[in-house]
């Protein structure tokens, strides 16, 4: 019988509770952080919906939130059709060769480029083409070639968790590689690209370098017409030199819960996705027959 | 050969290689119309691979290679003039683990026909009820095709993949392993309803079974690492092997 004092025991206790304080200390400073925000946003955001004004600012909050879920939803609008085609092509359609290699390893690559490279494009390329006056639209497709390269790797990434069976039966019913992809992969394949799609959002719209670059521009401009909450809260700050306001924590506690939800949002879609494939069963997948 | 009158498919010197691997070597036999065919043979035999290439499955595959000629009613399906699509129409394939789309009944039924530009409710109604019928599963799911597909039983499945096929009208099924996982009360269910399929269709099935392959079959078609040992009416290839390795292998004196 093994001795309950034996030295692996001990290192294995001593291992053992070392990551669960570890766990619930990284746990305690989230909830601190988010108790704070809460603590100190909830009041002034509440005061904001009912009251329709923060005390010491302007009614500027809810056109901002709107602003930013519109530049958000535009990006992946815009970006959404391109990406399904490439991803599309890449999983359906190219043939197993180093140059499809080669497309999904810089798909890859500039799917994980830090958004400071973006705004850099929207500055550099995209700023003194269209000009000044065009500042939404220089930050829409800034966002949507942002989005794109993410989006064509969840869009491959997706069609490929797609079990094998269902291409198979599909096209052993007379349908073409297009019927295949849009009548049953896809079905199936949507969910996880929206549950993705709604996470690049969230994580676009937490991002206030593209915004900044693109401000640059322009020195005389301050990106009021495309101002998103994460850059009102920044340009506030630090042009204001006060310290935290009500105002600026409950923009923070209305952006983090901008980002919950869609968060949420996609971890809701993706576990319907996940109920539809893990049906069928686990041999089926990767396979052709 | 052995002589069929009204041969169905013709195969001729039908080969299929992976990369290098060889999976079948010069296959020819005549397939019987209106009769079903059991291939038999141990694991690795190429039985699902003969199966594959009567309906152009096979080019799934990136490194797939296929010489020879398969003739559906003398048409050449690996002719530069067939269509492929078409040809998976007439000869339709259900694989080992039939898996329904996640779709409900009703959608998995109405699949085919639907890419075969069916839009009428109307037609698609009578279609979904008539191969459900056909396949032995309208009595079970009639009050509920809206239902999700993938929540019915093994056996349902199974069936549902059968009426999946059906619905398109093909001329050929072609069933891999009809009975695989199913316990015995599904499995004998399969059974009747390949039975009454063989009168309307030409039947080919691929099986480990020699009960099966016995029950169902009017011929048996004998396979041996990629080369067809011996093909014959089931009758005859069972009372009277010409080949010591189908007699070995159908009284399991296999090593």
């Amino acid at each position: 019988m093994r001795d309950r004092h034996s030295p692996q025991t001990y290192t294995g206790g001593i291992i053992y509770s070392s990551i669960i304080l570890i766990s619930w200390l990284a746990a305690g400073i989230l909830i601190f952080y988010v108790g704070y925000l809460v603590f100190r946003g909830f009041g002034p955001l509440v005061r904001f919906f009912r009251d329709g004004a923060f005390a010491e600012t302007d009614n500027i909050l809810l056109p901002l939130w709107f602003r930013t879920l519109s530049l958000l939803f535009g990006g992946a609008l815009l970006a959404l059709p391109l990406a399904i085609g490439a991803g599309v092509y890449l999983s359906e359609y190219a043939r197993e060769n180093r140059l499809k290699q080669w497309m999904l390893a810089a798909v890859g690559g500039l799917a994980e480029m830090p958004p400071i490279v973006y705004g850099l494009f929207g500055w550099g390329a995209l700023a003194p083409y269209f000009g000044e006056g065009k500042q939404t639209l220089i930050f829409l497709l800034t966002s949507a070639v942002w989005l794109l390269p993410q989006l064509v790797s969840v869009t491959y990434s997706a069609l490929k968790e797609v079990p094998v069976s269902f291409r198979r039966d599909s096209l052993a019913l007379g349908g073409s590689r297009w019927q295949t992809t849009w009548g049953a992969l896809m079905p199936c394949a949507g969910r996880f690209l929206a549950a993705e799609a709604l996470g690049g959002m969230a994580r676009v719209g937490g991002e206030t370098a593209p915004v900044i670059m693109i401000a640059a521009a322009w020195p005389s401009f301050h990106g009021q017409s495309l101002s998103t909450l994460p850059y009102h809260l920044y340009r506030s700050v630090v042009e204001s030199g006060e310290v935290a306001s009500p105002h600026h924590f409950g923009t923070a506690l209305l952006l983090v819960l901008t980002s919950v939800c869609l968060q949420g949002a996609a971890l809701r879609l993706k576990r319907t996705g996940d109920s539809l494939a893990g049906s069928v069963h686990e041999r089926e997948r990767g396979r052709w027959y | 050969m052995v002589l069929v009158r009204h041969p169905k498919l013709v195969v001729r010197n039908l080969s299929v290689y992976y990369g290098d691997f060889q999976a079948l070597s010069s296959i020819s036999l005549n397939i019987p119309s209106g009769a079903a065919t059991a291939v038999i043979g141990g694991s690795g035999a190429g039985k699902s691979s003969l199966l594959r290439s009567l309906c152009r499955m096979n080019e799934l595959w990136d490194n797939v290679r296929t010489e020879g000629q398969v003739l559906l009613d003398g048409h050449d399906i690996y002719g530069p003039d067939a269509d492929v699509t078409e040809v998976r129409r007439r000869v339709g394939l259900i694989a080992r683990h039939p898996s329904p789309f996640p779709k409900s009944i009703f959608e998995n039924v109405a699949y085919g026909p639907r890419l075969h530009g069916v839009r009428d409710r109307r037609e698609l109604d009578e279609i979904v009820k008539r191969s459900l019928k056909q396949a032995g599963l309208w009595n079970e799911v009639k009050g509920r095709l809206q239902e999700f597909a993938l929540n019915l039983s093994p056996g349902q499945k199974a069936r549902l993949c059968i009426a999946r096929a059906l619905a398109v009208q093909p001329e050929v099924l072609l069933i891999d392993d009809p009975a695989y996982n199913l316990d015995p009360v599904s499995a004998a269910k399969i059974e009747d309803l390949i039975l009454e399929l063989k009168q309307e269709y030409t039947l080919v099935l691929a099986t480990n079974s020699m009960q099966q392959a016995g029950r169902v079959s009017d011929y048996i078609a004998f396979l041996s690492e990629g080369f067809l040992v011996e093909f014959g009416p089931t009758s005859d290839v069972f009372a009277r092997p010409k080949d010591k390795r189908t007699e070995d292998y159908i009284t399991g004196r296999f090593s």
